[in-house]
């Protein structure tokens, strides 16, 4: 990729920032975090999915040495507020749950917190919880939407009429009657088009846990507060609700993301329920409290999403442009009872970007989430989207075959061509070039040749093929958008200080988790006002000293947060550029001088220089004769949104073998196109890429989790719950197609949320094409060999004969 | 409570979540198989346990389904460790390490060579570091590779204990008679396995090693270890076969073993039908990773590519 | 009753004398008993993801699949203990240079791993080195940067013994 002409660091491949504490072992994650004295705390959690807490003991837990006090539901459900509460609640028509931190009068999934120890120590605190007895009298278990939505079947949330949490039709009208309308529109389109398909999906249940587990700890003082320390993308989030729920005064609260996280891809967004008890235990108590999440809990209660089922029928002309699409969307939500997200918000949007970034006229898409007895969904990358983006995919592979076209050229007639572009569910695409992306990706991956190679290696009893997958995916999301989904506004914010010696400061309210800030802001910065990056330093995450921001999601970092820091910046070096011609009398505008090399200078007159340091040494520490109506002092916030959401779009290409004998394949090649506009650090866009795509296979093949019919959780170890290693994922080739977003002072996207999202399409698409002459079309995930050998050998049975060199199959 | 499909613990607790070793009254660091013995013997009444590389006992320590009052730490009696021949025999001291076994040159071809293949790819290299021969035979883990590569070969084990008079007593166990069933072993509680005996393989012997598993750092789905003799025209004379990560965990496949002597390595087809065929009087569970038909097809085909690369191992012999 | 441990073992190269019950595990004992936090626990009792790498007398183990009883006598390496005289180890560099961590919790356990095998296997190819980082999970960067850094600084520490010789 070569460096961006326009700029002299922006779009250079500059090492992290970062990199040289973490690399030593000096990051300063939550659980390196100590405060003298803390007292630790241990969940009990349910063994059981569906059961009456009959009787909860904890005699002998609170005698048990180190124990200084244990909590259950009973113990502090009038003492503390249930959720729901206003602010951790979209504005969307679903259903809230009741529920507070710890389990009262039932629990409802295996996991769910039921009693709290709290001890001097972590192992004491073990100790003491084994102590804990708990008697249940058992329910029966609702294992998926299936069940929850059968007459009769046991209401999982007293009150509730039944389980259903959330029910919407997104057709692009928002009145019953103009739903209604447009339902009845695609009947007709289906009615009377020359080409119909009709498909099921399945797509299992699985997310992007992150490496490091979650941590809550806190100290109250009686003077200052709560002082929260929350593994969390939100903190500002956090402490309002954290405000709101244990009625203090938001001045009462701060809240503190670790300056180092070991990931969150979405699962450190939520208000968990540890997130609201550990700061009440503090204050209730009056010591320092810790909760340190073990990868048990982690597995049991974090990081499950996906999980949808799609009905589809896709309308579409002979030439194989799509003319209308219906789905009908199942969602196993989980309990719901997670505040912000509710595990509904996840499929709705995934809801409304099912037609991804293809131009499909009308719609009748329904989503139906149902409450059952495992954890709530929680936000996992490729936000709702994942099953939905498999879904469409292969669709345009199944029409594909269906009119014996090729599936590029499926994709590049129904690619959205020209922008804005609202789908028929109301969404917004804003800018890009679809098209180009998807040829830019094809021209790289020498599709003829491959064919061609395909062809003989079929002679020879060899199956290779190539899949396709695009995606759109948010890219920063505007508060008209997010106040609906969320409740909360969609800008990013960033405040710019430079001190007396010229040394700059961004202080950004969001949270990175790996997503790079420290390196990026600080580009961006040094880029503006010609100083070196080492002079930039960048602090995340405390709300007692950064401007508001809703978190870190959505890529809102690189689209909206670093949009800020640059208005910021280009708003403080108009200043200093007025002060500097004022000082030297110049008959100049700002626009007229440079910031470079540490210097500032008429471009005309490069000898007439001043050090950026002492120019704002000038302007802070001796603000004498300054230019009428400007004040002393370098410090400025910016608050950025798009008026619209913002999408970025990623094409991928996935080459596969698959060996029939045992269904077992290999990917032997992995090329994606991203189109994230101007790339502020390559290397860093690409470790996204690779990164992403990884998750998405790992969640296409290997993670799964696994209920048993009494809804014990099977899958609470990283030997049960398989992530991808090195050796099962090959070598991700990166490439750019770069248009540039009008929309952002850089012209940047941001990038990361979405990329999984492509991947599940690519790869089965390419599972699929390899195994062409047997006619398997494979509309469930996970894939796994085992599968695709069932398929085979009904194949097989039906055939009565050894696989031969059939074309496929013409309907 | 289950820790996983990985656990065969019945029992129920109420914790859920531990990640803590449960109280430990002692650790014990001895540096001699007499001082094992002494301490696994005077345990007086106490749970006494020893660690050999841990990396199965502690996890279930970690998940307290196992809770030793006592540790006794194997890991410094070098009179555990190490690899010799004795009249022709191969002795592998329990303690001896997989990454030791992997790449020991007596292991590398041959007779023995299932055990090096096995213990080559448990795990990870950090696990290959600390893991042990002996400890895998006496956990006999419902998947695990060693135990299943063993029975391919048929050992000896040899098995220490100190009687109430002090005196040592010693005892030989063939592997088929120390391997019981999931976590089951002949070893009493008071014994310490000493050293696993190779007998002197006949000419022309080779044994191979390989396991499946959906992805690259899995606990296998299956393992199957095959052992063999041939004549001098490269025909089978007799075979012992092993499979692992079947309900029953490792255990011999005799359908398998009665079929293969008369075949050569020319007869792959054979070999697969035999497999397949062995494959239906073994007990095969389903789960999420792999339907009962499909591990029979691996059955099959891995233990035709096993007992394929037994059969070049032996013939080499041939010519030698 | 429990008899606490005591023992002494070197650790970054100093000798450390500790008494520890029992049951402490080798990793709680580096992060809370000696401030050494660099090495990261990301699993619970499975000892799968090998955030918590460390070397015990130059080989590469999970820390907390060990007690710290059982280091007596033996010496330990942790991530703190990798740069050399004030100088970032090759593996660090090239792991900065190639842009090899993201969030970083993966990293000292895998420049703990790779310290070793590099120093056994002097010119790994790719898919050596994938097979050797099976026992760490990372879930950001998706190996390839790691990958290339590895194998860079497999590289770079050859180069400077033919230097040198």
């Amino acid at each position: 990729m070569n460096a961006d002409s326009r700029f002299a660091v922006i779009g250079k491949p500059v090492v992290r920032k970062e990199d040289v504490r973490l690399t030593a072992g000096r990051g300063q994650y939550f659980a390196d975090l100590r405060i003298p004295d803390a007292l630790h705390c241990v969940f009990v959690r349910s063994s059981h999915a569906h059961a009456e807490i009959v009787s909860i003991d904890t005699a002998a837990t609170r005698r048990a040495q180190g124990v200084v006090a244990v909590f259950t539901g009973e113990d502090i459900k009038d003492r503390l507020a249930p959720l729901p509460h206003p602010i951790v609640v979209p504005n969307l028509p679903g259903k809230f749950p009741k529920h507070w931190p710890l389990a009262v009068g039932r629990v409802k999934f295996n996991g769910e917190p039921v009693a709290v120890v709290v001890a001097t120590d972590r192992y004491l605190a073990e100790d003491a919880a084994e102590l804990v007895d708990v008697v249940y009298s058992d329910l029966p278990y609702v294992g998926s939407p299936e069940e929850a939505m059968r007459p009769g079947a046991p209401i999982i949330h007293e009150g509730w009429e039944n389980n259903e949490i959330f029910s919407m039709s997104f057709t692009g009208g928002y009145t019953a009657e103009t739903v209604q309308a447009n339902v009845d529109e695609v009947q007709a389109i289906i009615d009377a088009a020359p080409v119909v398909l009709c498909e099921n999906f399945k797509v299992h249940r699985t997310g992007v846990t992150a490496l490091e587990p979650r941590g809550v700890m806190a100290t109250w003082s009686e003077d200052d507060g709560l002082t929260c320390w929350i593994t969390t993308q939100r903190p500002h989030i956090d402490r309002l609700a954290l405000a709101e729920v244990l009625e203090l005064s938001t001045q009462q609260v701060r809240v503190i993301a670790p300056r180092d996280q070991g990931g969150g891809f979405g699962t450190k967004a939520p208000f968990y329920r540890e997130s609201i008890l550990i700061p009440w235990l503090a204050k209730t108590l009056k010591k320092p409290v810790r909760w340190l999440e073990s990868r048990e809990e982690s597995l049991l209660v974090v990081g499950q999403e996906r999980d949808q089922r799609h009905e589809i029928t896709v309308a579409a002309s002979r030439h194989g442009k799509i003319l209308g699409l219906r789905a009908r969307i199942v969602a196993d939500n989980g309990d719901g009872c997670m505040g912000v997200y509710w595990g509904f918000v996840m499929p709705v949007l995934g809801a409304v970007t099912l037609p991804s970034g293809y131009d499909i006229p009308k719609c009748d898409i329904q989503l139906r989430c149902y409450v059952t007895n495992k954890p709530s969904l929680s936000p996992s990358r490729s936000f709702g989207s994942f099953p939905g983006r498999f879904v469409i995919e292969r669709m345009m592979d199944i029409l594909a075959r269906r009119l014996a076209k090729d599936p590029i050229e499926i994709r590049r007639l129904n690619l959205v061509g020209s922008f804005p572009y609202i789908t028929a569910t109301g969404c917004h695409l804003d800018s890009g070039d679809y098209r180009k992306a998807l040829d830019t990706l094809v021209s790289s991956v020498n599709v003829p040749e491959f064919r061609a190679l395909q062809k003989t290696l079929r002679d020879q009893g060899r199956y290779i093929g190539v899949g396709f997958g695009t995606g759109v995916e948010i890219s920063g999301i505007a508060s008209d958008v997010f106040v609906q989904l969320e409740n909360q506004p969609g800008y990013g914010s960033a405040t710019v200080r430079i001190d007396a010696r010229g040394r700059a400061q961004v202080l950004e309210g969001d949270a990175p988790q790996g997503t790079s800030h420290e390196t990026t802001f600080a580009q961006v910065v040094a880029e503006t006002f010609g100083i070196s990056i080492r002079d930039v330093q960048v602090q995340t995450g405390d709300t007692a000293n950064t401007p508001f921001g809703s978190g870190s999601l959505g890529a809102r970092g690189g689209s909206y947060t670093v949009s800020a820091v640059v208005n910021a910046c280009r708003n403080l070096r108009e200043k200093m550029a007025r002060i500097f011609i004022h000082d030297r009398k110049l008959n100049a505008l700002p626009a007229d001088i440079e910031f470079e090399g540490g210097f500032v200078f008429p471009a005309l007159d490069r000898d007439n220089k001043v050090s950026f340091a002492e120019l704002a040494d000038r302007i802070i520490m001796k603000p004498i004769a300054l230019p009428p109506g400007e004040q002393a002092g370098l410090e400025a916030t910016d608050y950025f949104e798009a008026a619209k959401p913002m999408f970025y779009f990623g094409a991928h290409a996935c080459f596969v073998e698959v060996f029939p004998k045992t269904g077992e394949f290999k990917i032997s090649r992995y090329v994606t196109c991203e189109d994230a506009g101007t790339v502020i650090n390559p290397l860093i866009v690409e470790g996204q890429v690779q990164g992403g795509v990884v998750q998405g296979l790992s969640n296409a093949m290997l993670e799964e989790f696994v209920y048993d019919e009494y809804g014990q959780q099977l899958t609470t170890t990283f030997e049960a719950y398989k992530l991808a290693t090195a050796p099962d994922v090959p070598h991700i080739e990166v490439t750019h197609s770069f248009t540039p977003c009008p929309h952002t002072p850089l012209g940047s996207r941001g990038i990361g949320e979405g990329i999984p999202g492509p991947v599940p399409g690519a790869l089965v698409n390419a599972v699929c094409d390899a195994l062409e002459p047997f006619g398997i079309e494979i509309n469930q995930l996970p894939l796994r060999p085992d599968k695709i050998w069932h398929l085979l050998g009904a194949h097989f049975h039906s055939a009565q004969a050894k696989p031969n060199l059939r074309q496929a199959k013409a309907e | 409570m289950k820790s996983g499909p990985t656990s065969h613990f019945e029992l129920s607790i109420q914790m859920e979540t531990p990640m803590y070793p449960a109280p430990i009254e002692s650790l014990l660091s001895p540096t001699t198989v007499d001082e094992v013995l002494r301490a696994l013997s005077e345990s007086g009444g106490k749970e006494t346990l020893a660690i050999a590389g841990g990396m199965s006992l502690m996890q279930a320590m970690k998940s307290r389904l196992s809770r030793p009052d006592t540790l006794v730490d194997l890991n410094n009696v070098a009179e555990l460790r190490g690899i010799s021949w004795q009249d022709g025999a191969l002795r592998i001291g329990a303690m001896t390490r997989y990454v030791d076994l992997a790449r020991a040159p007596e292991l590398q071809d041959g007779a023995f060579a299932a055990i090096a293949d096995a213990a080559r790819n448990v795990g990870d290299r950090q696990v290959r570091n600390r893991g042990t021969i002996g400890g895998s035979l006496c956990w006999n883990y419902v998947a695990a590779c060693i135990p299943v590569a063993s029975l391919a070969i048929g050992p000896t084990l040899i098995l220490s204990s100190r009687d109430l008079a002090g005196k040592v007593q010693t005892r030989s166990v063939a592997i088929d008679e120390f391997l019981l069933g999931p976590m089951q072993t002949a070893r009493d509680s008071d014994e310490l396995l000493q050293a696993i005996v190779f007998a002197k393989p006949e000419e022309c012997s080779g044994s191979a090693y390989r396991k499946w598993g959906v992805s690259a750092a899995t606990l296998p789905i299956v393992g199957i270890g095959v052992g063999l003799t041939v004549d001098r025209g490269g025909i089978c004379t007799s075979a012992r076969v092993g499979v692992g990560g079947l309900v029953n965990g490792s255990q011999r496949l005799q359908a398998a073993e009665r079929a293969l002597p008369g075949l050569s390595a020319e007869s792959a087809g054979a070999i697969a039908d035999l497999f397949l065929a062995a494959a239906q009087t073994v007990e095969v569970q389903s789960d999420s990773w792999a339907t009962t038909d499909y591990r029979r097809l691996l059955i099959q085909e891995i233990g035709t590519e096993v007992t394929l690369k037994a059969f070049d191992r032996a013939t080499k012999g041939n010519r030698r | 009753m429990t008899t606490n441990v005591t023992f002494q073992a070197r650790i970054n190269g100093q000798e450390v004398t500790a008494t520890v019950s029992p049951r402490t595990l080798l990793v709680d004992f580096l992060r809370d008993h000696l401030g050494l936090t660099g090495t990261h626990v990301g699993c619970t009792f499975e000892g799968v993801c090998g955030a918590c790498t460390v070397q015990l007398d130059d080989e590469a183990v999970k820390s907390c699949m060990l007690l710290a009883g059982q280091i007596s006598g033996h010496q330990v390496l942790t991530v703190e203990g990798l740069a050399q005289g004030g100088s970032p180890h090759p593996l660090q560099a090239a792991f900065q240079d190639a842009h090899a961590l993201q969030c970083g919790y993966c990293t000292p356990g895998i420049l703990m791993n790779m310290s070793d095998f590099i120093g056994r296997n002097e010119a790994p190819t790719d898919d050596e080195i994938r097979a050797a980082l099976v026992g760490n999970l990372c879930r950001c960067t998706g190996y390839s940067h790691i990958v290339e850094a590895v194998r860079n600084a497999a590289h770079a520490i050859k180069a400077r013994k033919g230097a040198a010789a």
